[in-house]
């Protein structure tokens, strides 16, 4: 009975010990996917963060377009209104 | 004779006493007793008594020993307890009752030892070893005075030392080691003379006498025997005086002094008489007796037989009324009565008898008590090894429950983990697909800008092309509507290259020094064709080459120094223009300096121009400083230098 228990005893130790290695190893695991993926956000953050720069450039120019059309219509506008005067005039 | 010598040196104790009569000292404590009292008190006297009446009187004494054993477990006091027992012990040993004297010490060492008293236990140890020494077990008991003595010598007392060494002589003695038993007891016999130890001298003396005699020097041995006596008799030890009487008697008896002898026989038989011991008394009648007889004193001799017999007779000692029938036998042979010789033949047949049957009856029982106490002994290993088993059992199995819990502890701690991991996890890559999408998304909306950059870039091209060609084409005459057109052509043309800029700005992650200097340097021979008295200079120091700059930093800068070089031309009328982008500590320092008009930077209001320029530097976390004079205007710029 004594050595019935020992064996089981022992044999329990062996599973703690591999519990415990198992439990070391899917810890060293995560850390090292955890990292990977931490990587993996800095990366597509820095390229979003491009992007979004681009796309604040982008802004800015459609802003200026908005403005540079305004101004060029007036100028075509003015340009017509001109040659139209000066074709009346003509007649 | 010699077997009575022997009978005496047992008798004959090393314990100490005070040096005080013992008498003297019985009668102080008693009128104490009279006064009433408190409890301790009186047991503590009971104790005292049982003490001195030791070596008065055994019967008292034990009668104030029982008195004692009462009071002092009334009390409670394992101290006096433990005294008492001892005490009492010692009171019994003195009667020569082993069993009940051992039994008493060891009630009294239980106690001392639970009291972790050493000396105490040292002193009981030396008590035992002396019943030990009685029963014939000599290993045992110089095993025990041995341990006591070097306690004793541990501790420097000397006292109890002496009295170990006094006990360690005597087992010698029995040994029939004379010359080593001398050491011993002359030691201790010389110490107690220098600290005039008189009650521990008689004793000591009388076994230095014991020791002479067997090593047959009779005259030193009388001359001990008689310290002894003259010790004893000063200190009361009566038990004393009567053992060295009897030892002197006993050498006048060897050197064939008859009525020498029969006296101090007398005055033993007077001295042991006191102690009330009839045993003793008896013995030493028998002994008398034998005295009478070889001096023919045969009527004499028959009377103390006749007494030792009913006292051998009372208290049915069969190995005594042995000797005493065969004394009587030859006594009465002597003087020819024969009907008692016959009597006294028929009693020693049926003594012979009985002491035979006591004797199978005394080895039956041994056997069976020995039968019985092996049976018990296995029984109860039997019962250890079961209960034994058992601790082991439960033992093992409160470490399996152990290790079960532990292994679903850690189970448990486990699966926590990995649902903790996968959580993270989770939360990871639930971020990485949101940033996918937003960096999709952005892709996106940068490709439709790009097709709307490129299909607004091909419409200004157009609308420009088309002007000129009106233009060239119709030889315009009128000069408002000329200048019109050129402004037309030239808007357009500032809105194209303000697109190139930024599509520019957009196809580079990142924009360093060296690229802006390229694109600034364009710039300014695109300024000198139109302009060619303005002297232009660009200096950009090696260091900062390939520092790197975001797309809006880096279009913010350009825009800012194109707008700075474009007012000079404009506003300054300035013919030096120059830009210089230096390393200031951990900054980037940008200058465009210019010699033309200055103004007044407190009193002008800032235009759009300059509004923008300050606006755009402040974007990007930077400063922006203006200063002008008569000599010219500067414009600088300070940045954060993030690679050093």
């Amino acid at each position: 009975m004594v050595y019935i228990l020992i064996l089981i005893v022992g044999a329990l130790c062996f599973v703690i010990l591999g519990l415990v290695a198992s439990f070391k190893k899917s810890n060293l695991d995560f850390q090292r996917r955890i990292m990977l993926l931490e990587e993996i956000i800095l990366d597509m953050k820095s390229n979003l963060e491009n992007q979004n720069q681009k796309v604040q450039l982008s802004e800015d120019l459609r802003v200026k377009l908005k403005s540079s059309n305004e101004s060029l219509s007036n100028s075509i506008f003015n340009l017509n209104c001109e040659i139209f005067e000066e074709l009346y005039a003509k007649r | 004779m010699k077997k009575y010598f022997y009978s005496l040196i047992f008798l004959i104790i090393s314990i100490s006493i005070s040096a005080q009569n013992a008498q003297e000292t019985i009668d102080g404590l008693k009128k104490e007793l009279k006064a009433n009292p408190d409890a301790k008190k009186t047991a503590t006297i009971y104790s005292d008594l049982t003490w001195y009446y030791s070596t008065v009187s055994i019967d008292s004494a034990l009668q104030y020993g029982n008195k004692a054993v009462a009071a002092s477990t009334k009390l409670g006091d394992s101290t006096l307890i433990a005294q008492v027992y001892s005490d009492v012990g010692a009171v019994y040993f003195r009667k020569g009752d082993f069993q009940n004297s051992k039994e008493n010490y060891l009630k009294a060492y239980k106690i001392r030892k639970a009291r972790k008293d050493s000396r105490g236990l040292a002193k009981i140890n030396n008590n035992l070893a002396n019943i030990y020494e009685k029963s014939g077990q000599y290993k045992q008991a110089m095993t025990s005075f041995l341990d006591a003595l070097q306690y004793f010598e541990s501790i420097k007392d000397e006292k109890n030392s002496h009295i170990t060494k006094g006990n360690i002589g005597l087992v010698l003695l029995k040994l029939k080691n004379y010359p080593k038993a001398y050491t011993y007891i002359n030691d201790v016999v010389e110490y107690q003379e220098e600290n005039n130890a008189t009650a521990e001298l008689c004793v000591s003396c009388l076994n230095l006498g014991n020791v002479y005699l067997q090593m047959n020097d009779t005259l030193n041995a009388l001359k001990q025997y008689n310290k002894s006596l003259k010790h004893c008799q000063s200190v009361g030890n009566k038990n004393g005086v009567a053992s060295a009487y009897n030892n002197i008697a006993s050498i006048k008896t060897e050197q064939k002094k008859s009525k020498e002898a029969i006296a101090f026989y007398q005055k033993s038989q007077n001295a042991r008489n006191e102690l009330n011991t009839d045993i003793d008394k008896a013995n030493f009648d028998s002994n008398v007796a034998e005295e009478y007889m070889r001096n023919n004193k045969l009527s004499e001799a028959k009377q103390l037989l006749l007494n030792a017999k009913m006292v051998f007779e009372k208290e049915k000692l069969y190995d005594k009324l042995q000797v005493n029938y065969k004394s009587l036998i030859r006594v009465n042979a002597k003087l020819n009565q024969l009907d008692s010789v016959t009597f006294y033949v028929n009693k020693l047949v049926v003594i012979n008898n009985q002491l035979l049957e006591n004797n199978v009856i005394k080895q039956t029982s041994e056997l069976e008590t020995k039968y019985q106490t092996e049976k018990k002994e296995k029984l109860l290993l039997q019962k250890e090894a079961e209960a034994k088993q058992k601790n082991i059992l439960i033992l093992g199995i409160s470490l399996l429950a152990f290790f079960i819990a532990l292994i679903g502890f850690l189970i448990y701690r486990q699966q926590k983990q990995k649902s903790k991991q996968q959580e993270k996890e989770f939360e990871l890559k639930s971020a990485i697909a949101t940033i996918e999408t937003q960096n999709k998304l952005q892709e996106q909306r940068l490709a439709i800008s790009r097709d709307l950059h490129d299909n607004i870039g091909s419409q200004l091209t157009f609308i420009i092309s088309s002007v000129d060609n009106i233009k060239y084409a119709f030889e315009i005459t009128n000069e408002k509507l000329d200048n019109k057109l050129s402004n037309i052509s030239n808007f357009a043309k500032e809105t194209i290259l303000e697109l190139r800029d930024t599509i520019w700005a957009m196809n580079s992650n990142e924009i360093t020094f060296e690229d802006l200097e390229i694109r600034i340097n364009n710039y300014i021979e695109k300024a000198k064709e139109s302009i060619d008295q303005i002297s232009f200079s660009f200096a950009i120091d090696e260091v900062l080459k390939p520092q790197k700059l975001t797309s809006v930093q880096g279009m913010n800068v350009y825009r800012t120094i194109q707008e700075a070089v474009n007012n000079s031309i404009k506003y300054a009328h300035a013919n030096v223009i120059s830009i210089n982008v230096k390393p200031i500590e951990n900054r980037i320092k940008i200058t465009v300096q210019d010699n033309g008009l200055g103004f007044d930077v407190k009193t002008i209001e800032k235009g759009n121009g300059l509004l923008n320029m300050q606006k755009r530097i402040e974007e990007i976390g930077g400063e922006f400083h203006l200063s002008s004079s008569n000599e010219g205007t500067q414009i600088e710029i300070v940045l954060k230098n993030k690679e050093i």
